[in-house]
């Protein structure tokens, strides 16, 4: 197993596109928090006692489902290049090798997040101190923010896992990745309404932001909605994982 | 030993691998025929257990999952540019040292046995196709293992290239492993391999030695020379010999050189020419799989 975990952290750590993710990742944060939420803020923005809360959950909400990529990629490489192969002839159980993605994918999203979380409210405080504005005294509930927004990233990381394990076409998963959060779920919940909180996405996006969204569960509850996709996703994608043939 | 037993795969209609079962022992270079379509990369697939389907395949008795490091005990090269493009040679040999648990110096070991020191921190995307097979190779001996089970090696090598790999399954073999080696050079193989499994559309046509199947199956005889081909015809045949016409000669069988020129000495008959002939692995093979070519060229006629 400890081999099995070497190499994933290894394949995900020796391909640009994990750098280039959470560059992109984090430029991208610094333009939304640190430009045009701080820099060029309106003065009546900066009034609001949670604004550097909700960089944070903001943030984690959006570039999550960049950072995610990373994740998705580790595995669709191994099918479009056909490393998965060498993959599997290494190891003696098939799981262990699904086991050790999941453990590289989690701590990927997990320690991104983190970064993710902490930066944005960082880039909005420097964007508006070169600007000369003072924010107003600020409520940040680290622990409430710190479980949300790691769980927020978690599962998006997870969603992108289980789907690309399930299709094993790379273009497929991304596509289909980006569609469903974006198009697919706006427009079933103008079908669903208010039980729009137990689509996936929504669901993810509530647990970081519960705010944003309105008609929602509380953050505990939308993070039970998450952990039981997650864990029928995983259930699925491993069954297919050991019983499909590898290509 | 590698014992292959009843292997089985099908999709949707149609039967790939039909109840295949063969031996690849240790100490030899085995080579895996078959034409296009007729199975080999799935048996291959099969044997290592990445494919599903029926039948078992046994190394030293033991399934292949049943080691706790598989990748010491079968090293794989299924395809040239099975690789991530942009990850460096060094660190594709490294993340299957990792996986295999197989010691990190041995990727500079390897890398200097396939002549890829030089382009070890580059981005294997760019690389020909032989340099590919070369990092492939690479990366089935990186566990120095037991079995080397290599899908048309020699693809995209130079002559250099496949004289190397040539002689380094040899020996490969010769150290007490044992090489399974599919090829469409059937020139190479002859000249490496000691056994030789031909498939042909899924099911098994043959399973012997080289030297038993060029002895079995092929055409040998004596191609001769001479002025006076009808009187040579005719006391050959008086002599029970059989005697077909061909590139301005005859070729007999039926009787050894050594006859056949006692035979036309004492018949007064001048040889220009006298050579035996044995079949090649080539028109033994063609013989073998004819009509098993999954996807046979259409022969014209004029």
């Amino acid at each position: 197993m400890i081999a099995d975990l070497k190499a994933e952290f290894r394949k995900l750590l020796t391909v640009r596109s994990t750098y280039f993710i959470v560059i992109a990742s984090l430029l991208i944060v610094a333009l939304f928090a640190g430009l045009i939420s701080g820099f060029k803020a309106a003065p009546s923005d900066l009034h609001s006692a949670k604004l550097l809360a909700e960089q944070s959950t903001n943030a984690v909400v959006f570039v999550g489902l960049i950072l995610a990529f990373a994740g998705l990629l580790l595995v669709g490489h191994e099918y479009r290049y056909n490393t998965i192969m060498y993959t599997l002839t290494a190891t003696n159980r098939r799981y262990k090798v699904l086991l050790a993605k999941l453990i590289a994918v989690s701590t990927f999203a997990i320690i991104t997040s983190l970064i993710v979380t902490f930066f944005s409210p960082l880039c909005t405080i420097i964007g508006t101190h070169l600007h000369g504005y003072t924010i107003s005294p600020q409520t940040y509930d680290y622990w409430s923010i710190l479980w949300r927004c790691l769980f927020c990233g978690w599962g998006y990381a997870l969603y992108a896992f289980i789907l690309i394990t399930i299709l094993r076409n790379q273009i497929g998963a991304i596509v289909t990745f980006l569609l469903v959060p974006l198009i697919g779920e706006n427009i079933l919940g103008l079908l669903l309404k208010h039980n729009i909180k137990y689509l996936p996405f929504t669901a993810v996006q509530a647990v970081a932001a519960p705010d944003n969204l309105g008609n929602h569960l509380n953050a505990g509850h939308e993070a039970l909605v998450v952990l039981v996709y997650i864990l029928v996703g995983l259930v699925l994608s491993t069954l297919l994982f050991i019983r499909r043939d590898a290509n | 030993m590698i014992t292959v037993e009843h292997l089985a795969k099908s999709y949707k209609k149609k039967q790939a691998v039909s109840d295949l079962s063969f031996k690849v022992e240790t100490g030899k270079v085995t080579g895996f025929l078959g034409p296009n379509g007729a199975g080999k990369s799935t048996t291959m697939r099969l044997m290592l257990g990445l494919d599903t389907g029926g039948g078992k395949t046994m190394f030293d008795g033991k399934r292949l999952h049943e080691y706790d490091r598989p990748a010491q005990m079968v090293g794989i090269l299924l395809e040239a540019k099975a690789f991530h493009p942009t990850r460096k040679a060094r660190d594709h040999l490294r993340i299957l040292a990792d996986a295999g648990g197989i010691s990190r110096s041995r990727v500079d070991e390897v890398l200097s046995e396939v002549g890829l020191t030089e382009v070890a921190k580059s981005r294997p995307g760019k690389f020909s196709l032989g340099m590919s097979q070369r990092l492939g190779i690479a990366a089935a001996i990186l566990g120095k293992p037991k079995y080397l089970m290599l899908d048309e090696p020699a693809n995209g090598l130079d002559p250099e290239g496949i004289a190397w790999l040539r002689e380094f399954l040899k020996s490969y073999a010769d150290q007490g492993n044992a090489v399974f080696v599919s090829s469409h050079g059937l020139s190479e193989i002859a000249q490496m391999a000691d056994n030789v499994v031909v498939i042909g559309k899924g099911k098994l046509i043959a399973d012997t030695s080289i030297t038993e199947l060029l002895a079995e199956n092929g055409h040998t005889g004596i191609f001769v020379r001479s002025p006076k081909l009808a009187v040579l015809e005719r006391a050959l045949k008086a002599g029970k010999a059989t005697v077909t016409h061909g590139n301005g000669g005859l070729r007999v069988s039926g009787l050894t050189t050594d006859e056949l020129g006692k035979l036309a000495f004492e018949s007064s008959i001048p040889i220009y020419e006298l050579s035996p002939q044995k079949a090649s692995l080539e028109e033994v093979f063609l013989e073998l799989t004819a009509g098993s070519q999954e996807f046979a060229t259409k022969k014209e006629t004029v």
